[in-house]
């Protein structure tokens, strides 16, 4: 199966990726709340079996992995997406404050994940019907798993921890039940691609450009109210002020990861990610432009690729009208669907 | 730059504004306006908006930029992020006297 066929299973029915890519971390101990609360840039006011993304950042602001924690009484979960586990537990021994007895410890078990406007429902054959009204940004266990509901596609997205000895079976379950929902095996690339159709961080990408998360956009994971790593570098950026800011874009011809970005003869950025979308049938890119020019809706900006100049119109993130909006577990069904019904992937500028 | 361009982009940066302050002074989003990220998600814990908090949204984007939504689709997709916000105002709002 093509990434294209991935892309296209994920955006309209179900989509199943391993998550290799994932670190998933437990936090506990005497003090784990005090600890995390330290390290973490978000506020942890979480309330049991809730969820929020958020950063680690390096001291100087830059990412260091892309989080979401999830409290589970006085322990929490972390999964974390970037640096390796052994990265991670060292980025936490090095930073978690003295005197208190708290760890982080790598789970035991791997983690599957299920992508796609009908992921509720597979995993509600699969692991129960809890599943199917579990919040966005919550996370429950069943006798198999422990099933996050996340997800960075703009659909619906679960993550789930699965015990060694329970994997296989799982995985096959899914595997077995998710025919009737024409199920694809996707991989790391597709997944990438749709977060980037849907203006979702990715701490591989554009996370490793030595930005911090005012260039980023990404203010709304970090905390204004509170110390912790790389804090004091944030607010010397903030009151310096941010020179460049992301914005997305489309293209008709291809643009790449270093293209310079130009308004007539003038430079005024560069392409940071890229990739063809085959739902919208043009490429997509992540723009970082000069503060004063970063704003969608603009068609005047060109890359210049292999010699030439190709034209870019900026545009608001997300980039895809996801059917996952238009899905209710209350009243659809895959079996039931009606494409006809269905909105355009890609509403009119 | 062109004077059409300057003109787009000065438009933009007010309703954008506009926009902010409406989520800071009516919504009670516990930001400084210039920590509200243009993509910043408005639900979830992107901005922490919740059901309540969209009524009031529509109510106060009418009010304050005299935008009408012309169907459901379109508010689904349109309330997603405050930039999406600024499209919707730019393109059926009342929009050409935006103070910043």
């Amino acid at each position: 199966m093509s990434m294209d066929d991935e892309i296209r299973a994920l955006r309209t029915s179900v989509a199943l990726a391993a998550g290799d890519h994932v670190t998933c971390l437990r936090i506990e101990g005497e003090g784990a709340y005090e600890a995390l609360d330290a390290v973490v840039a978000c506020d942890l006011f979480l309330q049991d079996g809730q969820m929020r993304p958020s950063l680690l950042l390096d001291e100087q602001a830059r990412p260091f992995a892309d989080i979401h924690v999830a409290r589970d009484d006085e322990a929490f979960y972390l999964l974390a997406e970037g640096p390796s586990p052994g990265e991670l537990v060292e980025y936490f021994d090095k930073h978690f404050p003295p005197g208190i007895d708290a760890k982080a410890t790598c789970c035991d078990g791997a983690l599957l994940s299920v992508h796609g406007p009908y992921a509720w429902e597979l995993c509600t054959a699969v692991l129960g019907p809890d599943v199917g009204s579990l919040p966005y940004l919550a996370f429950y266990r069943t006798d198999e798993a422990v099933c996050f509901r996340s997800g960075k596609t703009g659909e619906y997205g679960y993550d789930l921890l699965i015990s060694p000895g329970e994997l296989a079976a799982v995985r096959e379950a899914l595997l077995t039940e998710g025919r009737a929902f024409d199920l694809a095996l996707a991989g790391l690339p597709a997944l990438d691609q749709c977060a980037l159709e849907n203006g979702i961080f990715n701490v591989r990408r554009e996370g490793r450009a030595g930005l911090s998360p005012l260039e980023l956009g990404l203010q709304w994971r970090v905390s204004n109210r509170k110390e912790y790593v790389g804090s004091a570098a944030l607010r010397a950026r903030r009151e310096a002020g941010a020179k460049a800011r992301v914005v997305w874009a489309v293209a008709g011809a291809a643009v790449a990861e270093g293209d310079d970005v130009f308004l007539d003869e003038q430079r005024i950025g560069a392409v940071l990610a890229t990739g063809f979308s085959v739902i919208r049938g043009e490429w997509v890119a992540l723009l970082l432009l000069d503060r004063s020019y970063a704003f969608p809706g603009i068609d005047r900006f060109e890359a210049s690729h292999a010699g030439e100049r190709r034209p870019l119109r900026t545009v608001s993130a997300p980039l895809i009208n996801n059917r996952s909006l238009y899905v209710s577990p209350q009243r659809h069904s895959y079996r039931e669907r009606d494409e006809s019904k269905m909105p355009p992937f890609v509403l009119s500028p | 730059m062109t004077p059409e361009l300057a003109r787009y982009i000065t438009r933009r940066e007010r309703v954008l504004d506009k926009v902010r302050r409406i989520l800071v002074e009516h919504l009670h989003v516990a930001r400084a306006l210039d920590e509200i990220d243009p993509d910043a998600p408005l639900f979830g814990t992107g901005l922490g908006l919740d059901s309540v908090d969209a009524v009031e949204l529509l109510v106060s984007m009418e009010s304050e930029l005299g935008v009408k939504l012309p169907n459901e689709g379109l508010s689904r997709a349109a309330m997603r992020t405050v930039n999406t916000l600024v499209d919707l105002a730019l393109a059926h709002g009342r929009t050409d006297d935006v103070d910043g």
